[in-house]
């Protein structure tokens, strides 16, 4: 699993000094950041720091009035996030937001709503499949009647649907038993195999570090700290507010 | 039908059933599918009433050219009105929609007085040319708008298009990240709703023959299109068929027989079937019984 950093020169995705702000609240201060083809990249940090803040404006929701955000050569700081998609990014929001009257299929061929993913549908379907065989199982149950995992699943699955370069994941261990929880990063590392390069925000410190490449610290809207996922798990800031060790 | 009946009587209740079914379907078409609210869907048939008014009575112009021109100048106002209003969430939407049904009204009562002109003869109202045609005629005109807007629902049933407005309806931000342009779609399913709205105003008016602002931006036709198209089943391609057939027919029958107390009876009825049926008479039936496309 370990690979080095050499190897990995092509940047798919650089945030560059973004300032976000809710009306006048500040949330992002200067924020920067980079995730090269291939890896894991994870952010952690407290609630309230701006991780989500940080997602939605990567992919759209919301503009940075200062910075910029480039993706493969692309500045994409300006778009809309159905525009986003377009360019091969996507994101599981927070809470997994799955279409609860839609059945898991649909749900699925929702994912695949762009003209260029519709195209491999069937393929990317196996394939989600082959990741979630829980999935087939359900479906065609209504996607409100999953349990908290099984939407998880399914708001991941939906996403690679999309057929995305990078995939996005908001706090996707959030609300689930512990054992489910494995599963759901178990699953995250077997995407990432397949050539997905995957931007992770966590508060589940101990597990997102176990699978990442590269890590980030975000406190108060600004990134405090940097590094691989060992030296992370070996800083004593990390270890003491994040590990509680 | 009117091969089957010689009755006006009976011919005029069918014409009502048609604009009723087509009025529930246009708003189904945006409300029902996207779960935006809309409260001033009367607006577009006020404006369709009036377009075609003004078209017969000051320009000449012939009855089936006015009612589609009526179409036409509703989905040219539902565009620019549909920009910045489906930005709005809720029932922050559904009192703007309700505000500018208003605020048409308005215009139509003062306009002329305020400018000095003849042309929406302000509270006098208009009155068309007498048709001189039987209600048979308007069930035939009635009929295709009507099948039209059917047709737009089965197309939302079956297309990408529908499967965005529903995504809509369900987790809107989950739907744009997905790649629905959502301002896109929901602005068609408004024009479109508009459009037909528009028709159906233009051919009530000459039905009738004398509109008024009162009548014809009536928010009593906004609440009829809801509840119809509520009683029946939001977002189903039946839901608006059933709702408007049935409410239209109880209206008539208890209307005569029980002159006094029939809104009573109609209000108790509507809220039986609603307790008993709270997704409506086609949605609870599609979900009770897993009914997919319905």
């Amino acid at each position: 699993m370990s690979r080095m950093a050499g190897e990995m020169t092509e940047t798919l995705l650089a945030v560059d000094g973004i300032d976000v702000s809710y009306r006048d609240v500040q949330v992002l201060r200067d924020v920067s950041l980079y995730v090269c083809k291939g890896e894991i990249v994870t952010v952690i940090g407290p609630n309230g720091a701006g991780k989500s803040t940080l997602l939605n404006t990567i992919v759209g929701f919301r503009h940075p009035h200062k910075g910029s955000i480039v993706f493969e050569d692309q500045p994409i700081d300006h778009l809309t996030p159905e525009k986003v998609v377009r360019h091969g990014l996507t994101t599981v929001p927070e809470g997994a937001r799955v279409f609860a009257e839609m059945s898991v299929l649909d749900n699925l061929k929702m994912g695949s709503y762009l003209k260029e993913a519709r195209g491999r549908r069937d393929e990317t379907l196996q394939r989600v499949f082959q990741f979630f065989p829980r999935l087939a199982e359900r479906m065609h149950q209504k996607g409100g009647t999953l349990s908290g995992g099984e939407r998880q699943m399914l708001a991941i699955s939906r996403a690679l649907m999309s057929r995305p370069k990078l995939l996005l994941l908001d706090e996707p261990s959030l609300g689930l038993a512990p054992l489910l929880v494995i599963k759901v990063f178990e699953a995250i590392r077997g995407i990432a195999a397949t050539g997905v390069t995957v931007l992770l925000v966590e508060q589940n410190v101990h597990y997102s570090l176990e699978i990442t490449d590269r890590a980030y610290v975000l406190e108060n809207g600004r990134i405090v700290l940097q590094g691989t996922g060992h030296e992370m798990s070996d800083n004593d800031h990390v270890r003491k507010s994040y590990l509680a060790l | 039908m009117p091969m089957l009946t010689p009755s006006e009587f009976t011919l005029r209740v069918a014409g009502g059933v048609l604009l009723w079914i087509g009025m529930a379907g246009c708003w189904n078409i945006m409300s029902g599918y996207t779960g935006y609210i809309d409260f001033g869907p009367v607006v577009y048939f006020g404006l369709g009433s009036y377009a075609t008014a003004i078209a017969m009575t000051k320009y000449g112009l012939p009855f089936v050219p006015s009612a589609l021109l009526s179409g036409v100048v509703a989905a040219l106002v539902a565009l620019p009105i549909g920009i910045p209003t489906l930005h709005l969430k809720g029932a922050y939407f559904a009192i703007a929609t309700f505000a500018f049904a208003e605020t048409m009204k308005q215009v139509c009562l003062e306009f002329d007085r305020t400018f000095g002109v003849s042309f929406f003869e302000g509270s006098h109202g208009i009155t068309l040319p007498i048709s001189g045609h039987d209600n048979t005629f308007f069930f035939y005109c009635l009929l295709p708008v009507t099948l039209a807007v059917l047709l737009v629902h089965y197309g939302i049933e079956r297309s990408k298009f529908g499967y965005g407005l529903k995504a809509i309806h369900e987790a809107e931000s989950a739907a744009e990240i997905a790649g629905v342009n959502t301002t896109g779609i929901k602005l068609r399913a408004y024009v479109t709703s508009a459009f037909f709205l528009g028709i159906f105003g233009g051919i009530e008016a000459y039905w009738i023959t004398y509109i008024t602002p009162d009548s014809a931006f009536n928010v009593h036709n906004t609440v009829q299109m809801v509840i119809m198209t509520l009683l029946g089943g939001m977002g189903t391609l039946l839901g608006p068929i059933v709702g408007a057939a049935l409410l239209t027919i109880i209206y008539e029958v208890l209307g005569t027989a029980f002159v006094e107390y029939y809104l009573v009876m109609v209000g108790v009825i509507i809220i039986a079937i609603i307790l008993v049926m709270p997704r409506g008479i086609v949605g609870t039936l599609k979900e009770r019984m897993g009914l997919r496309f319905i």
